[in-house]
């Protein structure tokens, strides 16, 4: 009952006071909503290079010195050569499968688009795709593509696009829960005739058995095997690793703007019980007279901006929801094809409400820790000889 | 002889305004007999505000003695001083300084609900009072609503519904016209006939000087009784 009154009170309060509380209503929501996404950001970012080539047990073969899979060019004979030295030191049946893969960056409707091969066998070994919908390529000048492809590009199944100078047509579109990038797959034969490079490829894959140390026969191939300085040998996460350290940068700025905007938060609910306490000193200091204790005091003002971060939260929250899909609709950014989502999450929610709700209660404590050491008799006698509100 | 409500004994305030340093009170001495209707006079920066705000336990003596109602407020901590003012004194003010947000009959419970009571008890109490001071059928209005003088007599509501020993009031005519200060002096005067309310009222306005029961004048932070 008590509590619904000092409710009802508060809420008169912010209602009669409302272009005060709209002003610190919308200031309060904005850097909520800016909160928001950067969290989103943070998220994306902490994303990348997931479901890149991750297959356990096995080693990956680049072109040394090339430093994107596009620059690496293995010719089958180099490739043959590796996987016999293995077998030769480490027993006959120590890989357990070997592929390799063309692969190519395009450059396609203003974005970066990576281009890879891929039989039905590595969709599912490889980085657990499924078939979304429509079909695997079985036909001449088909290729599927990715569910990221697909949102960033709209390009969907039926669809038809030029590469390369050929037409192909999108029979399927693919997805795993861990791939984020936006790729087109076609069938390794169909790569090879559009690339016209038998026998070359960007990219080759030894799968070893479990029995046999990976790293132990990568150290082996990089210390015995490079006399022809043909390729790096690299273990499965070589690729993520890559991938995480080129957005190094991007995340922990994304990072600095997070705490920036707590810090914003905080300042703002520091500002917002200032200003409070300011402008209605008198009321404040009429309750004093009055008989309310201090504790009571504060305990009113907690709540007060408890209730106007509370209506931030929710507007920034509702603004940065909109924002959210309206981008996904819109504007569909990717970084080297892995598509910015944005996507608000429940635990950037809770997590801003409990730290927004903590500033709040520390703002206040803060500034009223000022106003009651300096000023409390001073705004007391306010109440003999000035007028309330 | 019954013991004085208000005893003070060579009270001394110093305000500190930047590097300025204000004698407000000079050793104040004053005894008040309970149920007393008394009035102090003197210009504007004499002194008058501070020695309320003292006896109100809204600030601290410097040095000296100060009793009220068995309270010693020399020595009192902040808990106490609460206390104090919650549980024994009212206040007037001249601005009325009622909450704009809340109606008046919630303006005039405000002192109980710090007390603690429920709101349906000091509602009850504050219909009550609002019909001691006549303005029953502004219930519901908000202080933008009413008139200064029926804003005042809210304010008097407020200050009366803790049943307090003491009210203090700080020039209380100083914002009305002649017309609402009698109404509101008649009200005053009838409740410390009646229910035996000690006022002090610090005011400007010689015209009521009639109905108190004890005069002073405070002139350069000196008290004098006439």
């Amino acid at each position: 009952m008590k509590l619904l009154y000092v409710l009802r009170f508060l809420i008169n309060h912010i209602v009669r006071d409302w272009l005060r509380s709209t002003l610190t209503i919308l200031s309060l929501s904005m850097i909520v909503f800016i909160f928001f996404l950067s969290s989103a950001l943070i998220s994306d970012m902490g994303n990348f290079g997931n479901g890149l080539i991750d297959v356990p047990q096995t080693l990956i073969f680049m072109s040394r010195n090339a430093m994107l899979p596009s620059d690496s060019q293995i010719n089958t004979v180099d490739f043959d050569s590796y996987q016999t030295a293995i077998q030769d030191l480490f027993g006959a049946h120590a890989i357990k499968q070997s592929y390799t893969k063309i692969f190519r960056q395009l450059h396609y409707d203003g974005r970066s688009i990576s281009l890879s091969t891929l039989t039905q066998d590595e969709m599912q070994d490889g980085a657990d795709f499924f078939l979304l919908e429509g079909s695997w390529p079985n036909k001449k000048q088909e290729i599927v593509v990715t569910r990221a492809f697909n949102t960033i590009t709209e390009k969907s199944i039926g669809d038809t696009m030029t590469i390369y100078g050929s037409e192909f047509l999108i029979s399927g579109i693919i997805n795993s829960e861990k791939w984020m990038a936006a790729v087109i797959f076609m069938p390794v034969s169909q790569a090879e005739k559009l690339y016209q490079t038998e026998g070359i490829f960007q990219l080759g894959f030894i799968q070893l058995n479990n029995d046999v140390d990976a790293n132990l026969v990568q150290q082996f191939l990089e210390t015995n095997l490079n006399d022809g300085d043909c390729c790096s040998v690299y273990q499965d996460d070589h690729f993520v690793a890559l991938y995480r350290d080129a957005v190094k940068g991007i995340r922990f700025l994304a990072r600095i703007l997070q705490l920036i905007v707590l810090f914003l938060i905080a300042f703002g609910s520091y500002n917002a019980s200032v200003l409070v306490l300011n402008e209605h000193e008198r009321e404040i200091a009429l309750l004093h007279v009055v008989g309310f204790s201090p504790k009571v005091i504060n305990g009113i003002l907690i709540f007060r901006l408890w209730i106007l971060l509370f209506i931030s939260y929710l507007l920034g929250y509702g603004l940065a929801l909109i924002y959210s899909k309206w981008y996904l609709s819109n504007l569909r950014l990717a970084i080297s094809g892995n598509l910015i989502r944005l996507e608000i999450t429940w635990d950037s929610f809770l997590l801003g409400a409990g730290l927004i709700f903590l500033f709040a209660v520390i703002s206040v404590w803060f500034s009223l820790r000022h106003q009651y050491t300096k000023n409390i008799h001073v705004s007391l006698q306010k109440v003999f000889t000035g007028r309330v509100g | 002889m019954p013991s004085p409500i208000i005893l003070a004994k060579k009270i001394y305030k110093t305000y500190q305004n930047n590097t300025l340093y204000v004698n407000a009170l000079n050793g104040v001495d004053m005894e008040l007999p309970q149920g007393a209707l008394a009035m102090i006079y003197g210009p504007s920066g004499g002194g008058k505000s501070t020695l309320l705000h003292l006896i109100g336990g809204i600030d601290r003596v410097q040095s000296g003695y100060l009793e009220v109602d068995g309270v010693c407020l020399h020595s009192a901590n902040e808990k106490q001083l609460t206390q104090f003012r919650r549980d024994k004194t009212g206040f007037v003010f001249q601005f009325y300084n009622l909450l704009p947000s809340l109606n008046a009959l919630d303006n005039v419970c405000l002192p109980l609900l710090a007390k603690g009571e429920s709101i349906k008890q000091a509602r009850r109490k504050g219909l009550l009072v609002l019909q001691q001071v006549g303005l029953l059928d502004r219930q519901r209005h908000r202080p933008g609503q009413l008139s200064g003088g029926e804003q005042q007599r809210i304010a008097v509501a407020r200050a009366l519904i803790v049943e307090p020993v003491l009210v203090l009031a700080d020039e209380p005519t100083g914002d009305l016209d002649s017309h609402s200060t009698i109404e509101l002096m008649d009200l005053i005067t009838s409740l410390n006939q009646n229910l035996g309310i000690t006022f002090l009222i610090a005011t400007h306005n010689i015209d009521i000087r009639s109905a108190a029961t004890h005069l002073f004048e405070m002139k350069d932070g000196i008290l004098k009784m006439i």
